[in-house]
């Protein structure tokens, strides 16, 4: 349900073709793209998979001028009260929840945010951003929104329910300005009285949306980054970026062949609200990989993460250089045993970054313009700079060349010459004394 | 058989008449069109999967999902088109028996032209005694193979016409707004526990399924177009009785 909603709303012609041949093992039997990038955040969000009763996905406008507007919310919520004994489990089940299936997919096209902006995505206006929780609570989608129950089967389990609120009123209230500003303030916790934060304690805020844009309006095609599914902690990342600011994870990584074969991982972080240009910008390759090896702040999360090879009492410079070195010094740091597979697989990924980076010392330095964001580009620049006069520095400097070798029938003569001038030194010292006592 | 009924009700503008009506009966379609059946075995059988495709429309400011069967889609569109065009010629022509609108104008100036109907029945073909056949087809019922229609789809379109500009792209958005909600009503309706045919055995699987495509197995359904009211072309009970006491005794 999350990767049709998502994917409804990427702004892409889909297309996929019906298949006859029962060997497809399609899930529901309908054949549906899977983003990586999705299906990591869906289980960074969701405490338990599958979720214990409720999962609710909102979509939130988020404008050139960084105003957040939230426009639908999905909820999908589990009622176990209400549970039907009778039901036949095998078949009728799964032909209803693909029935459901196929309602999101018709009912994802046909809300006002999808015809007014899903299309017209741009990084000089607005793109469209998500967010998935699993509590039920919602924001306020303004004075008229309208609510839909699209489903209400029983099951076994209990009555499977699909809500759908979407906002009608498509402008921005001063009230809900505040609000959000209130919510992407991180010393202030609590929002508004009329967004319900004391329910929803474990959804993320509006900062930490992603934003869902696969291209530009110059046709610029987002990259995908199956590292960011595979071993990214968001959950960690976006507890940390709660106190950093928001943070952006761009493109989507897919497991569907056609980007797997075209695309490449990248991100970008920020400190401060990011202009869309920034969000949408780059196609380095191993971008996210590159990125999260330098920031600060990744190397803090989880031990489970790529970041956390790098010890965290290193400085930047001197993260740097291990990167270009190859990393040799991260594994000797490494006590643990039983992370010693995931370090060597690490250590992989790190040795091809830094291979990469050796190909070509100009897209070496666009690196460091892409990877860092705004507050902390001129911290990047810096690095860059740095590692730029590293690499085209002389091998051996002047200032650090040692005296040649004294030969050993010199020594006698250096030494005469040292009683000679011993003498001129304590006649030297002994007029100073003189002079001072003088003066007393 | 009691058929589950649906009526749904749609304002449009002339040329908007066949996208709204293609947007909302491939949402129906969507929903009970299942992948293709492999059985193996009396009872039991494999499902292939089903693809969408996204569809632009061009007089309506709308993008509606649709299976992505070629055939399936050939088979509506037949429909459709012919319906869209017995619209356009009972709208201009002045002679033709129409309904008018039953709503009010959409806009400041459009003009009223008609209000046409078209449905989409499913059905099930089930086995009847040979003398109700018999008297079936006696007593002028040619409905052999939809006596077990099981849910029915009538939209009903009350077709306006809009000369400037301005209004027409007024009503791109306000007919786009209005099958959102259709839509959505309908996929309310889908997800509730009501009665589908039971999935049949392979011998039985053209009873219930249409099995013409090869791509998908929709359950069998039927378009039914009125366009303009047809009291006139309904021959009377005497007529139709002589011809088929006609017919019988030629055979």
């Amino acid at each position: 349900m999350v990767q049709q909603l998502v994917q409804a709303r990427l702004g892409d012609h889909i297309e996929q073709p019906c298949v006859a041949s029962p060997e497809s093992h399609d899930w529901f039997n309908m054949k549906i793209d899977e983003l990586g990038e999705v299906s990591a955040l869906l289980k960074s969000s969701v405490r338990h998979l599958p979720p214990a009763g409720k999962l609710t996905v909102e979509f939130v406008l988020y404008t050139a001028s960084g105003q957040f507007l939230p426009l639908e919310t999905w909820s999908l919520t589990v009622d176990d009260q209400k549970a039907d004994t009778n039901m036949n489990m095998s078949s009728d089940l799964y032909h209803q929840l693909s029935t459901l299936l196929r309602s999101v997919t018709c009912a994802a096209r046909m809300t006002p945010m999808h015809r007014l902006y899903v299309k017209k995505q741009n990084i000089d206006s607005f793109i469209i951003m998500y967010r998935i929780y699993d509590c039920t609570g919602i924001s306020d989608l303004g004075e008229e929104s309208k609510h839909r129950r699209l489903a209400e089967l029983p099951t076994q389990y209990g009555t499977v329910c699909l809500d759908l609120t979407y906002r009608t009123k498509m402008h921005f209230d001063f009230d809900e300005k505040q609000a959000e500003s209130e919510e992407d303030d991180p010393d202030k916790t609590l929002e508004s009285d009329e967004t319900p934060t004391p329910s929803i304690p474990n959804r993320p805020s509006l900062s930490n949306c992603i934003p869902l844009t696969a291209e530009t309006a110059k046709g610029e095609k987002i990259v995908t980054t199956p590292m960011s599914a595979t071993t990214c902690n968001f959950q960690a990342a976006s507890e940390e970026s709660k106190k950093t600011g928001p943070k952006f994870i761009l493109g989507q990584s897919t497991s569907s062949e056609e980007s797997r074969n075209s695309e490449q991982p990248n991100s970008v972080e920020d400190d401060d609200k990011p202009p869309i240009a920034l969000l949408k910008k780059n196609s380095f390759p191993f971008l996210s990989l590159l990125q999260s090896s330098y920031a600060p702040k990744e190397k803090k999360n989880s031990e489970a993460s790529l970041c956390s090879r790098i010890p965290e009492t290193l400085s930047e410079n001197d993260i740097t250089n291990k990167n270009l070195e190859g990393n040799e010094e991260s594994v000797k740091n490494d006590e643990n045993a039983d992370k010693e597979k995931e370090k060597e697989e690490d250590d992989k990924n790190m040795e091809g970054s830094s291979n990469e980076m050796m190909v070509s010392e100009e897209s070496f330095v666009d690196l460091d313009i892409c990877a860092f964001g705004t507050k902390a580009s001129r911290t990047g620049n810096e690095l860059g700079e740095l590692i730029k006069q590293l690499k085209i520095a002389p091998e051996i400097l002047t200032n650090c060349v040692f005296p040649p070798v004294i030969a050993g029938g010199q020594i006698e003569q250096e030494l005469q010459k040292l009683t000679a001038q011993k003498s001129e030194i304590s006649d030297f010292i002994q007029k100073i004394n003189s002079i001072v006592d003088h003066d007393d | 058989m009691n058929a589950r009924q649906h009526e749904l009700r749609l304002t449009v503008e002339l040329r908007q008449v066949y996208e709204a009506v293609q947007s909302i009966i491939h949402a129906v379609l969507f929903h009970r069109t299942l992948a293709k059946f492999a059985y193996q075995g009396e009872k039991n059988f494999s499902l292939g999967s089903i693809g969408i495709k996204e569809v632009e429309c061009d007089h309506i400011d709308l993008t509606y999902a649709r299976l992505n069967s070629p055939e399936l889609s050939m088979c509506v569109d037949e429909d459709v088109r012919q319906f869209t065009h017995e619209v356009e010629e009972a709208s201009y022509s002045g002679s033709a028996p129409r309904r008018t609108p039953s709503v009010g104008s959409p806009t400041d100036s459009a003009v009223p032209l008609l209000r046409a109907q078209i449905g989409l029945d499913f059905y099930q073909k089930t086995r009847r005694p040979s003398t109700a056949f018999g008297l079936g087809m006696f007593f002028g019922s040619n409905q052999d193979d939809t006596n077990g229609m099981w849910e029915q789809w009538k939209l009903i379109l009350d077709v306006f016409r809009v000369d400037s500009f301005d209004e027409l792209q007024k009503m791109k958005h306000s007919v786009a707004d209005s099958i959102g909600d259709i839509v959505l009503n309908v996929c309310e309706q889908f997800n509730q526990p009501v009665y589908t045919p039971t999935m049949p055995s392979a011998s039985e699987v053209s009873n219930v399924f249409d099995t013409r495509f090869s791509d998908c197995q929709p359950y069998l359904f039927k378009i039914t177009r009125q366009a303009v009211p047809n009291i006139t072309l309904r021959p009377n009970f005497t007529q139709v009785n002589f011809q088929r006491l006609k017919d019988v005794l030629q055979i």
